[in-house]
């Protein structure tokens, strides 16, 4: 049982209504710029991804703690590619989307896809809200600059996704392809999309539904 | 349970699933998910994508890897910013079951969730629109500018003839209501186009609860529309 795996980790709840406040933080370690486990043990590694979100929910820093080790690099990643790499502002959006995994860790239902996917909804949730917010709603200009692709493999990437991915996305028509990689990985709303490609918002929203369904297939055919 | 037989239409579980949607509109949409496996496997199916796509975006080798303690690529600060941000973070007041009897609203804990931020308190029902029908304003996102509505109607009552002047989008929180479209039931979703007119109404047995976004008030029609122009 989780619970039982999480025992010698966390504290009790005093009060089984109520979620329990955030313990301690543990402490940066310089050379590596992630938390050291001090409070998980080795019970927290072992929980998988989807088991550690009712525990974030819960208010357990040790599982959150958990999460930003295994997730905290891709988010960012993605985070510096939406912001189209300014540092800054790929900061403050990082920030943004795992401040809301803390917040609504209750709103992931297994049943809706896996954490991944769950992250990506968050991940440019907050993108849209954040450029709604500062009114960065722009003209459409007539370049790539918005696109979003997978940048340049380097030593260390997942390569066995990336192969799957570039693999699905491969199969996908030009025009398939060049509307998924603006409005659903990028940050264009499909409104704005819709506007860059010249065709009616409906059209944009079947031809990505197409494709993703297709993809979909592929990637559960290499998973 | 009966799943339901209304469904927001492919475009919403699209916009759902890739993030574009205000609070108002997630919050439907997770109520509705609550009840529907169907849907609730389309938005898995339209997600996934997104997900293998930040996977592929891993610093990381493997899972494997990860457990040993692999190193992230995101940048130290980010950590310590986390650790100020959660540190300020308000202690919830009470937890999703004592929100839904408080507030008599049954919404799934997803859904709770992703009102957190916008939520009105208290929530306040209020009457005088038709005897025996109730609102509440529940909500109002700063961002789109679409509010949540819940409207809550004994058994055998009428809703005052009104039409829609911008789209409304809506969901089935508990009994049922029927219109010149069909019968709702639990969970079930349904979405009036600007300029719609009706008069939804409850049956003899069974009173019902519906929430709905709104981003433009309805016209009342008939007297009740007079008296308000």
């Amino acid at each position: 049982m989780l619970a039982a795996a999480l025992a010698a980790a966390t504290a009790p709840n005093p009060s089984p209504s109520l979620p329990r406040l955030p313990r301690a933080w543990p402490k940066i370690v310089p050379s590596t710029g992630i938390p050291s486990t001090v409070f998980g043990g080795a019970a927290i590694q072992h929980v998988s991804d989807a088991d550690l979100l009712p525990e974030i929910a819960l208010g357990s820093a040790d599982a959150f703690q958990e999460f930003y080790r295994r997730f905290a690099g891709r988010v960012y990643s993605y985070a510096r590619l939406l912001s189209a790499s300014e540092a800054g502002r790929a900061e403050d959006l990082a920030q943004d989307v795992l401040l809301a995994v803390w917040r609504r860790a209750a709103s992931f239902d297994a049943a809706r896809g896996d954490v991944s996917g769950w992250l990506y909804t968050i991940a440019r949730n907050r993108f849209l809200d954040h450029r709604r917010r500062i009114a960065r709603a722009r003209e459409v200009p007539a370049d790539d600059a918005d696109l979003a692709r997978l940048p340049a493999p380097e030593a260390g990437v997942d390569t066995g996704t990336r192969v799957s991915l570039e693999k699905a996305l491969g199969t996908l028509r030009v025009e398939q392809r060049e509307a998924i990689e603006l409005a659903y990985f990028g940050g264009l709303t499909y409104e704005e999309t819709a506007a860059r490609l010249e065709l009616p918002v409906g059209t944009l929203k079947s031809r990505i539904r197409t494709a993703l369904m297709t993809m979909r297939g592929l990637l559960e055919e290499t998973a | 349970m009966t799943a339901p037989a209304k469904h927001p239409s492919p475009e919403l579980l699209l916009e759902f699933a890739s993030g574009d949607l205000d609070v108002p509109a997630r919050v439907l949409l997770a109520a509705h998910l609550s009840h529907c496996g169907e849907c609730a496997e389309n938005v898995a199916a339209l997600r996934a994508p997104g997900g293998r796509f930040l996977d592929a975006l891993s610093t990381r080798r493997s899972r494997s890897d990860a457990a040993d303690g692999g190193s992230s690529d995101a940048p130290p600060e980010l950590w310590t910013r986390l650790q100020t941000a959660i540190a300020r973070e308000p202690r919830p007041e009470s937890s999703d079951a004592d929100r839904t009897q408080l507030s008599g609203l049954p919404l799934p804990a997803s859904a709770w969730t992703e009102l957190r931020d916008i939520l009105a308190k208290p929530i306040h029902w209020s009457g005088g629109v038709a005897k025996g029908i109730e609102w509440s304003n529940v909500a109002l996102d700063p961002h789109s500018g679409a509010g949540l509505m819940a409207v809550r109607a004994g058994r055998r009552r009428a809703f005052p003839a009104h039409e829609h002047i911008g789209q409304e989008l809506g969901i089935v929180l508990e009994g049922g209501y029927r219109d010149h479209v069909g019968d709702f039931t639990l969970g079930d979703f349904f979405s009036y186009e600007p300029g719609t007119r009706h008069r939804p109404r409850t049956e003899p047995d069974e009173g019902c609860i519906v929430l709905v976004r709104l981003q433009v008030p309805n016209r009342f029609l008939g007297w009740r529309g007079l008296i308000l122009r």
